[in-house]
């Protein structure tokens, strides 16, 4: 009887105990009406400047790139922009690195393409065209000039396309004759290797997947192609003509991509970004930040220990948490 | 007169913690038995990671409706960028996983883990599982799970397979229709949606690499898309033409009035089709229940609760 009366006594105080504020868990209600720094430690708060200067840094790890990353965090200490968005080639740029990290095969063609690249254009004869992306080299001297530079060029040409392999992947020898078409329907590297090409000249063109058919294609498994091609006829017009060199890779995230977009410049306006982005993001929230400070650890070969990782992860909780 | 107020409500306040620690000893129960493991701060972690989960992905529908598997990626804290939402993400689920692998929740009927990486991948993935859901979708498709994945396949060992190292990324790789029926999709939509898809790939297979011509980029509107599959059907003499016929109902779904409730599970679907009508119509549901859930105090002991089960 006793513990019957003692429990049905427990089940009321419970349903009082409820409603006590002492007992109820803090929210993020509550965490809103308070400060990012009252919610870190004295000693946190005194690292902070090194904790967010090693963040930033982890951010850009290419030491080569790092002049760019600089860059954008100059810009945006100097523009005090709260929101910088991406433009959408950056975007662009974003999405095509993220699917190139993805996948290690397409990690390795790049690595396979840059080196069979770079040999093909150190080699004796070897003219290159952009570095380590296209170059050629004259098989046989022709005898008039052909191609001009500049022109829409009808062209009727024999090709053979080979691998890195030196497999046969294309061509037109035994099929049906010369091919004929216009150097703005051609693979954007073969076009640009075929510039000023003379009549009867064979040239050997050495071109990166990214200005053929893209890494991410099973032609030729996505890497280098060595396109042999002899000019047999051309006759010129007068429509202006120039291969877009923009990334097969990149076009496909980036349809109306301006004809001078590469990716070079591409993942440089990509780092700048980044540093604007996070410097502005980091300044918006912890206005009393000093650039100087950040800049002087950014030159430290420190990197974020455990310890400093944890409060990092903290602050940024804090902040994403307190905006809501 | 303020004082007798403090102490009678010192007093009333006395009364009712000993009430409660009675409760408390009497039948032996721990009100709260995560708070012990995580602190303050690690228990707001696991709320915002909850309420974040529901908000932008369809976790909830797992734990609180049919859809058996959901699979969250994010992004490492160190590879976004701060302030995007990838960013954001990466902080809420990083910081809310740690606290939930504190807790060390075994539960009957549901799975919440991440899942194991190789090292190679700059993101991590959350894998949340309604198990009960999960053996439903595979015996309701036995045949189909069997004639793709062999003949010993059933629910529990295609679980224990997919949480292998890089079992996800494997096992169901180019099978599209048992990944959808595993996310929710049914089976009839994830067959519709498997075969429209080896149509639009044999469309620009054929038309995308021709040497030595230029790369033919993929249509970017929905009307190129179809005009495109169109005459290539054309040209086929009729292949494909039967594929056609089955996606002409299938669309994604449109709301029919602007207050209704819309869950958050973008697919395409059959729109005549009556299992496609049950489905979003439980979809409804969870997404009802769950933003019920949102609002109360309780959310965090709620969400737990339910994991325990």
């Amino acid at each position: 009887m006793i513990k019957k009366i003692l429990i049905l006594a427990s089940v009321v105080g419970c349903i009082f105990l409820c409603k006590d504020p002492a007992f109820a868990r803090p929210n993020q209600g509550s965490l809103n009406s308070t400060t990012i720094m009252q919610h870190l430690t004295q000693e946190e708060q005194k690292r902070l400047p090194l904790i967010i200067a090693l963040s930033l840094k982890d951010l850009c790890p290419e030491r080569a790139h790092f002049a760019s990353f600089i860059q954008g965090i100059k810009i945006a200490d100097s523009e005090k922009a709260s929101n910088y968005q991406e433009s959408p080639e950056i975007q662009a740029y974003m999405q095509y690195a993220m699917q190139i990290t993805l996948d290690p095969k397409i990690t390795k063609n790049l690595a396979l393409s840059a080196e069979y690249l770079q040999k093909k254009q150190g080699a004796e004869g070897s003219i290159p065209l952009i570095n380590d992306k296209i170059c050629y080299k004259i098989l046989k001297t022709g005898i008039k000039k052909g191609i001009e530079d500049g022109s829409i060029n009808n062209v009727k040409i024999n090709f053979t396309i080979k691998g890195t392999d030196n497999n046969f992947l294309a061509g037109n020898y035994t099929l049906s004759g010369p091919l004929s078409c216009t150097l703005s329907e051609l693979i954007p590297g073969m076009a640009h290797g075929m510039l000023g090409m003379y009549l009867s000249e064979v040239r050997e063109i050495y071109v990166h997947p990214e200005f053929a058919y893209g890494v991410f294609s099973n032609f030729g498994n996505g890497r280098a192609l060595t396109i042999q091609v002899e000019l047999i006829e051309c006759t010129t017009t007068d429509t202006i003509f120039q291969p877009c060199l923009i990334s097969t890779d990149l076009a496909k995230f980036l349809p109306n991509a301006p004809k001078e977009t590469d990716i070079t410049s591409l993942q440089k306006d990509f780092i700048t970004f980044c540093g604007k982005a996070s410097w502005s993001f980091y300044k918006q929230h912890l206005p009393q930040l000093h650039l100087d400070e950040i800049l002087h650890h950014l030159q430290s070969d420190s990197v974020l220990s455990p310890e400093n990782r944890e409060t990092l992860y903290k602050l940024l909780w804090l902040i994403y948490t307190q905006r809501e | 007169m303020k004082i007798i107020k403090n102490i009678s409500l010192i007093l009333y306040r006395c009364f009712r913690y000993y009430i409660f620690i009675s409760f408390a000893l009497v039948t032996g129960c721990d009100p709260h038995p995560h708070c012990n493991k995580l602190t303050d701060l690690e228990n707001q972690y696991l709320e915002s990671f909850f309420r974040h989960l529901f908000e932008t992905t369809t976790g909830g529908y797992v734990l609180y409706g049919n859809k058996p598997l959901l699979l969250c990626p994010f992004k490492f804290i160190e590879k976004t960028i701060p302030g995007t939402i990838e960013h954001k993400d990466a902080v809420i689920f990083t910081q809310g996983l740690k606290a939930w692998k504190k807790l060390n929740i075994q539960s009957k009927n549901y799975l919440l883990v991440p899942l194991t990486n190789s090292g190679a991948e700059p993101f991590e993935v959350i894998i949340l599982i309604n198990k009960k859901a999960f053996n439903n979708a595979v015996q309701n498709n036995l045949s189909l799970f069997r004639f793709k994945l062999g003949p010993q396949v059933n629910g529990q060992n295609l679980l224990d397979s997919l949480l292998s190292p890089s079992g996800f990324s494997t096992l169901l790789k180019g099978h599209e229709a048992l990944q959808g029926i595993l996310f929710g999709y049914e089976a009839e939509n994830s067959l519709t949606y498997e075969r429209g898809n080896a149509l639009r790939k044999m469309v620009f297979d054929a038309s995308k690499v021709n040497p030595p011509f230029q790369y033919n980029f993929e249509p970017t509107t929905p009307e190129e898309l179809k005009e495109q599959i169109t005459s290539y059907v054309d040209s086929q003499a009729g292949v494909g033409q039967s594929i056609l016929d089955e996606l002409a109902d299938f669309s994604f779904y449109v709301p029919e009035n602007e207050d209704e409730i819309i869950p958050k599970i973008p697919f395409s679907y059959h729109t005549k089709s009556e299992e496609s009508k049950k489905l979003l119509e439980s979809y409804k549901e969870s997404e009802k229940t769950l933003i019920n859930l949102q609002a109360q105090k309780d959310f965090l002991d709620q969400v737990l609760g339910r994991l325990k089960q």
